[in-house]
């Protein structure tokens, strides 16, 4: 069910006492709830949310947050917040308490959706109660206590430079590290996918949770410390240690949670958070992702990451002074190779090739074409050849000899057809149904040919 | 030798003739089951109801009662379902497991029935009347040896899907005589002495029984009895054979010496033959008497006339007659055939849609097929190398009439009108190069070639440096960039915002009337239904909301009202 369908459901099901108690603390008007299905609209407005939330404990806070990142819940997910009956009790007897619990301090405060879901099988009356938090009062949620500041703070990249120059034969960030920095086919890989700042953001998260021995644990609902952190965390506000670990405690209930300190500080050394010291302890944010060069970047004439001067045919690459978002986007642009210890860029007519032409057309583009000619001369041969060979894949083609039949596709189709001559029609898979249809309605049958 | 039974004036009796044909159904069952993968139920072993309620749709018979094997009488799909297990056309599990130490019954777990095709494609390869004799062999034959319940299997204790007549309690079947009759003998016995008879004729089943009982008495039960059976107990005659309430144990057996014993065991055996296989493979049609039996049951003497055809005799003179099929000039093929012709109604079944196949009258198939334009081209298409003409002069035995031959052979041609290349690519060059011209199936235009492995094509042209674009047009069609020298669509220029949707509301005005009331708000609806006006009552609120058109007949109501209530509107 949706919540909209769950806040449905339970505005029409629930009794006039619990509508009255979230009336009394949402501070809603008679006449808004006098109407079920007006209350509906009514409930999911920000009307005495704030109220209501300052009265929550940190705790409830917390599990509200993560309910708002999982959607839909059963009672067993606020054993986290307020426990549970004993193991060898039955379903209902293990979470009778809990379940008052969620109705007396969340439900009828109005900030919980709750209802009963229709579920096959014989599940008994508790298993069948889902609860969800309406996704227009997650904006308005309490953050978590820190400092709100706009100065970035400082970010780490020795380990992130430590993984590029492997590359060169460097020593890898952490010896548990399994994933591999390569050069195959003229491309840089990381764990075996194309080197990407997405690729790069993947790897620090991985590294991130192999440090920090953090695993997702087994009950449902529960993130793993790294995963929770960067739930918790936001850019430019900064969090102490100490000021997560009640949160971190609430998301990754049921694992096992490493000290906040040492947490976020392998966090910020693998560059995913910043840090500064704001009255005489270590606060936390996250960093900021990494951005793609603006297209329109204008580059000095001298990069000192680049050298031109090695050879004639290509580009010398300073691993340990490239910025990252070009060494992603050369990656895109030029063939990557090894020579001699060193990692050089040439031009690759294919991968201009791929390249849009906003690509070719940007800053670092033509800063390799102004200070390295064979760039120049790869660049203009792509220009000159590229769009006049194209391949199409993923679509049908049809031999039609019938014109009525044509008429009847071309009127179907619409904008999906292309007519490549007098016989022949292109259109996307999608739209064989529609072919079909036509040629059903018409009399006509498929033959069809196959490689 | 023809055998001179008594006719018989059938006017005020009731005639039951068998509407189903075993073999017709049999295929239609195997093409089900073929084509979808069907389950059978844990506990009971049965097809799904849903499973027999769609076969019901398709053999045109009534759909199952939801617990119709509580009757006494087996669902014509269940008696297919078995004889198709007892063909080997299919197979599944009739053992079970059962699941713990305390299991009452065994369960059937992913019991799904399979199409054995080893069995299935012998039955295939014979004749129609091959496959009509094969199923009588099969009913003749049963049970099958080892059932446990073997010695209940048979005319006198066991319902058939065309069963009317009541039978004789089956308890104490496993011992006494019954054991030792040979039932499979006894059948093939009476099909013969049936096959003596006149065809066409009603004939009196007394008089069969009379001349059963004066010139084969011991057909059914042998002269000679085993003098004790393997406890040592003595073997009585009839001692399996109670009449009385079938229902309670009734000690007294038929006495073997009484004048009419024969009729009573014998002869009711004889009517309820006569309503098994005759009946079920439509050898024969019967009359009962509409009274109703008095006697002591089970009934005797209910039957009272039965009719042969001459496709019971012809199966039993193992003649081979071939089906007939003829082409007529309005495109109907006309098929007779004594038995069901399965492989030529799947043969011309391709080529159009069958627009009837009424029961003759004698039992035997007439089946009318309309060729259609697009059936006939779905099938060329489906098979490149059949001829339609030549298969129709073939099955026909003669020429077509010469307007189906012209438009077979127009129709020929109809299936190469729309040819559909799956799984191939366009390319579009000006310059084709050496590597790719493998690749290519056919030069569309001078510029669009239609290709195989189009990522191939890709890889070859961006090695020779063409830089080739690569489009996928999965969902919709992709726009080339504007700069791309393509017949396909271009990418256009930001479009202009979309202008704001126009939206026509209905306004309605509703009254609400709220009461303080029970009385009064419970007549006042009572009055309103009364007069027709629509209101929404809300019973919690105490609260009537109706529309403001209907305020004059909601002020009515008030009026009509004002003997019992004034009720006064603030």
């Amino acid at each position: 069910m949706s919540v909209q369908q769950l806040l449905i459901t339970m505005c029409a099901e629930m009794p006039d006492a619990e509508i009255n108690a979230i009336r009394k603390a949402r501070g809603f008007s008679a006449s808004e709830t006098a109407s079920r299905t007006a209350f509906a609209s009514f409930f999911s407005t920000t009307i005495g949310l704030q109220q209501v939330f300052s009265a929550l404990s940190a705790e409830e806070i917390f599990t509200l947050r993560l309910l708002n990142e999982i959607g839909e819940v059963d009672v067993a997910f606020f054993e986290r917040l307020y426990g549970a009956g004993s193991q060898s009790a039955t379903y209902t007897q293990r979470h009778k308490q809990t379940f008052d619990a969620v109705k007396k301090n969340l439900v009828r405060r109005g900030v919980l959706v709750i209802a009963e879901a229709k579920l096959r099988g014989e599940a008994v009356q508790m298993e069948r109660w889902r609860f969800a938090l309406p996704p227009e009062f997650a904006p308005h949620l309490p953050p978590l206590p820190g400092v709100q500041d706009l100065q970035s703070g400082h970010s780490e990249e020795r380990l992130l430079r430590k993984k590029l120059l492997t590359l060169l034969g460097g020593e890898p960030p952490s010896p548990r590290d399994p994933h591999p920095f390569e050069i195959v086919e003229g491309s840089l890989y990381l764990n075996g996918k194309p080197f990407t700042l997405a690729a790069l953001r993947e790897w620090q998260i991985s590294a991130w949770e192999i440090a920090s021995a953090s695993f997702t644990p087994a009950v449902p609902g529960s993130l793993s410390p790294v995963q929770a952190a960067l739930k918790l965390l936001s850019p430019k506000r900064w969090t102490a240690a100490k000021d997560i670990e009640p949160a971190l405690k609430i998301f990754c209930f049921g694992g096992k949670i490493p000290p906040a300190d040492k947490l976020l500080h392998k966090g910020w050394e693998l560059g995913l958070l910043s840090r500064q010291v704001i009255a005489g302890s270590v606060h936390y944010s996250l960093a900021a992702a990494l951005q793609p060069a603006p297209e329109d970047q204008a580059y000095p004439a001298v990069l000192e990451w680049a050298d031109t001067n090695t050879k004639p045919d290509a580009v010398k690459i300073d691993l340990r002074l490239a910025p990252l978002p070009d060494l992603a986007q050369l990656n895109l642009l030029a063939r990557l190779q090894l020579d001699n210890g060193n990692l050089f860029a040439a031009p690759s007519l294919a991968k201009l090739g791929r390249a849009a032409p906003t690509q070719r057309a940007g800053g670092l583009s033509l800063w390799l074409a102004q200070h390295c000619p064979a760039f120049e001369k790869a660049l203009e041969t792509v220009s000159a050849r590229w769009g006049k060979t194209l391949v199409h894949e993923d679509l049908l083609i049809a031999r039609v000899r019938n014109l009525s039949l044509r008429v009847q596709l071309e009127r179907e189709l619409k904008g999906d057809i292309v007519v490549l001559n007098e016989h022949f029609i292109a259109f996307p898979l999608e739209a064989r149904a529609s072919v079909e249809k036509v040629l059903k309605k018409s009399g006509f049958v498929i033959k069809t040919v196959k490689p | 030798m023809t055998l001179a039974l008594e006719p018989v004036d059938v006017k005020a009796l009731e005639i039951v003739s068998n509407e189903r044909d075993v073999l017709r159904d049999l295929f239609t069952y195997l093409n089900y089951v073929g084509e979808r993968s069907i389950k059978r139920m844990t506990r009971t072993n049965q097809i799904p109801h849903a499973d027999l309620v769609r076969m019901a749709k398709l053999l045109g018979i009534d759909p199952p009662e939801k617990n119709g094997w509580m009757y006494a009488q087996p669902y014509w799909i269940d008696f297919i379902d078995e004889l198709a297990l007892n063909l080997h056309a299919v197979s599944y599990d009739l053992q079970g497991e059962f699941r713990s130490v305390s299991s009452m019954e065994p369960s059937f777990i992913e019991n799904y029935i399979d199409i054995n095709k080893t069995g299935l494609k012998k039955f295939l390869e014979l004749s129609p009347a091959k496959q009509e004799q094969r199923i009588l062999d099969c009913l003749n034959q049963a049970p099958a040896p080892g059932r446990y319940d073997r010695n209940s299997i048979n005319e006198f204790f066991h319902f058939g899907p065309c069963s009317r007549l009541d039978r004789f309690s089956s308890w104490g079947m496993n011992t006494g005589v019954m054991p030792t009759l040979k039932f499979p003998e006894i059948r093939t016995f009476l099909l013969n002495v049936l096959k003596q008879c006149p065809p066409g004729q009603w004939l009196s089943v007394p008089a069969l029984i009379a001349y059963l009982k004066t010139n084969h008495p011991y057909f059914l039960i042998p002269q000679h009895l085993p003098k004790a059976n393997k406890s040592g107990d003595s073997i009585g005659r009839y001692e399996n054979f109670h009449e009385g309430n079938q229902t309670a144990y009734t000690p007294e057996s038929i006495p073997p010496d009484a004048p009419d014993a024969f009729e009573r065991v014998e002869g009711r055996y004889v009517e309820r033959f006569l309503e098994h296989i005759p009946l079920i493979m439509r050898f024969v049609d019967l009359a009962y008497t509409p009274q109703k039996y008095t006697g002591a049951p089970p009934s005797l003497g209910q039957l009272k006339a039965f009719r042969l055809n001459e496709r019971f005799l012809r199966l039993l003179d193992g003649a081979q007659n071939h089906p007939k099929v003829t082409v007529q000039p309005n495109f109907d093929v006309v098929v007779e055939s004594d038995f069901y012709p399965a492989q030529i109604i799947g043969q011309l079944g391709t080529l159009g849609a069958q627009v009837s196949s009424p029961a003759s009258g004698h039992g035997a198939y007439l089946g009318v097929i309309q060729l259609k334009k697009s059936s006939v081209a779905a099938a060329l298409v489906q098979q490149p190398g059949l001829d339609v003409i030549d298969l129709l002069k073939t099955l026909s035995g003669r020429d077509l009439p010469p307007n189906v031959q012209t438009e077979l052979d127009e129709w020929a041609g109809h299936a190469e009108q729309f040819v559909l290349y799956e799984g191939f690519g366009l390319l579009e060059t000006d310059d084709l190069p050496p590597e790719a011209a493998a690749a290519v199936v056919e030069r569309i235009t001078p510029s669009i070639y239609l290709v195989r492995q189009p990522q191939y094509v890709h890889k070859v042209l961006e090695a020779k440096e063409r830089a080739p674009l690569r489009l996928s047009h999965m969902l919709e069609l992709s726009q080339v960039p504007e700069a791309a020298v393509s017949v396909f669509p271009k990418q256009f220029p930001a479009s202009e915002p979309e202008k704001a949707k126009v939206v026509k509301v209905s306004r309605v005005v509703m009254l609400n009337y709220l009461f303080a009331d029970d009385d009064a708000f419970e007549a006042t609806q009572k009055m309103l239904a009364e007069l027709r006006c629509p209101f929404q009552p809300d019973a919690r609120a105490r609260s009537l909301t109706i529309q403001q058109k209907d305020q004059a007949r909601f002020e009515e109501a008030l009026v009509r009202l004002a003997d019992k209530f004034t009720i006064e509107v603030e």
